[in-house]
């Protein structure tokens, strides 16, 4: 399983893909929040915090991992060297969580440069350090988790096709139907009572709540739960392949 | 593919099945079992030292009977029952502090005959609580929503009763600017509730 986890990864850093989904998350990122003029603008916000930022990466995450994950099963289904996979030492799951843990090291790489905001906003402040660190830290958790999720979510869409497109067009609206989309459900009002519990069910909801600086046990069995969810399913569709 | 779906694979989709209902059960359990930590910096999101020693020592000694009944029980719209909840969970914590000094509950504005309604309504109003008009985007035929953002405070006070109604929500409200207003308002009920007692 090591040995699948270091060649995925070098996978990823060998070639151009890992690096493109590092730079322009960076570049995107600090665009947004330091050059550009728009209301995401750090510099230009009233208050020294990163409220923007965690604001802005759920997007940016939202296009860039299902573009990283899409390759992972996808590929190895066309060519056929899931076959040559299969009949390795390596138990199916041990497969599958390799994948995935390379989109997730992929994730923690591209979200570590981000400190240097924190590190800005902390000595920018007035006085310096008014910056609420423990509520940076928790809303630093819960992108992490939420990019997690969205790994998960891409692995899956992943394993059920052959093709890249749709495996990175099926994750991406999948990863949006879940963050937004059952939020934006939930505002109609159409559905009386069930209204609330279709609102608790969507990432924005666990991720927002998260944000304020409070963890709440429940917000992270959701998180864990919906990766465990996610990675389950693709097992089972790998299973399901292997007859 | 039919041919291939065997026994073997029947299992596997079984046990999918069964992880998928744990799951579920797993969360509907850590909903009603959830602890929080505030990390803030400022504790924005727990009770103030004052209010704790108040409602510890004070309360607990003179077994002042406190009860706190808010007027948004019934259906409510999904923005007003985050608002609802998190007004129960800091009831929760009033009463547990309190020892069960504290009582609370919830009212349903709209509920019973006509008459009953109107006589709360005016009840509300002539205390100098203001109504909230809200046009809910339902498209069912009852779009128009008028909610009462009160409670009432019924405390005793060396053997007498006293009844006070307390406006949570300024009327004519905008359901989307619910964070900020929601802070408000916590801070307002922990702010009257500890004044009002003492």
């Amino acid at each position: 399983m090591r040995a699948l986890y270091f060649k995925e990864l070098s996978s990823f850093l060998s070639s151009t893909i890992g690096y493109v989904f590092i730079l322009i998350y960076l570049i995107a990122s600090g665009l947004f929040h330091w050059i550009m003029s728009s209301p995401t603008n750090l510099l230009q916000g009233a208050e020294a915090d990163l409220i923007p930022f965690f604001y802005m990466s759920p997007f940016l995450f939202l296009i860039l991992i299902p573009a990283i994950t899409m390759k992972s099963f996808a590929e190895e289904r066309r060519t056929g060297t899931i076959e040559l996979l299969f009949t390795r030492p390596i138990s199916d799951f041990g497969i599958l969580i390799a994948k995935y843990l390379a989109g997730v090291t992929l994730l923690l790489i591209a979200l570590i440069p981000t400190i240097t905001y924190y590190i800005s906003m902390y000595y920018l402040g007035k006085p310096v350090g008014i910056i609420d660190g423990g509520a940076t830290l928790t809303s630093y958790v819960g992108l992490f988790l939420l990019g997690c999720v969205f790994v998960a979510i891409g692995i899956f869409a992943s394993s059920i096709t052959s093709s890249q497109i749709i495996a990175f067009i099926i994750a991406l609206s999948l990863c949006w139907f879940l963050f937004d989309g059952l939020n934006i459900l939930g505002d109609f009002g159409q559905f009386g009572d069930f209204d609330f519990f279709i609102k608790n069910l969507s990432l924005s909801y666990h991720y927002e709540s998260i944000q304020k600086g409070v963890v709440n046990s429940n917000d992270l069995v959701f998180f864990i739960s919906e990766i465990f969810l996610f990675l389950f399913i693709a097992l089972t569709v790998l299973k399901t392949l292997k007859r | 593919m039919n041919n291939k779906i065997s026994k073997f694979n029947l299992y596997q989709w079984l046990i999918m099945v069964i992880i998928l209902a744990a799951i579920v059960l797993i969360n509907v359990i850590s909903y009603y079992t959830a602890f929080k930590i505030d990390m803030t910096e400022d504790q924005r999101y727990s009770l103030s030292e004052g209010t704790k020693k108040y409602l510890r020592g004070t309360i607990k000694k003179q077994q002042a009977e406190t009860r706190i009944d808010v007027y948004l029980g019934g259906e409510v719209p999904s923005e007003l029952r985050m608002f609802r909840n998190s007004i129960e969970e800091k009831l929760k914590e009033f009463q547990y502090l309190a020892d069960d000094n504290i009582k609370y509950g919830f009212i349903n504005p709209s509920e019973g005959s006509e008459e009953d309604q109107r006589v709360v309504e005016e009840e509300l109003i002539n205390n100098g609580i203001k109504p909230l008009y809200l046009k809910y985007k339902v498209n069912s035929n009852n779009p128009d929503l008028n909610i009462y953002p009160a409670a009432k405070l019924t405390y005793s006070e060396g053997g007498q009763m006293f009844t006070e109604y307390i406006q949570l929500i300024e009327g004519n409200w905008v359901p989307k600017n619910r964070i900020d207003i929601q802070e408000l308002v916590r801070r307002k009920i922990i702010e009257r509730a500890t004044n009002d007692l003492e």
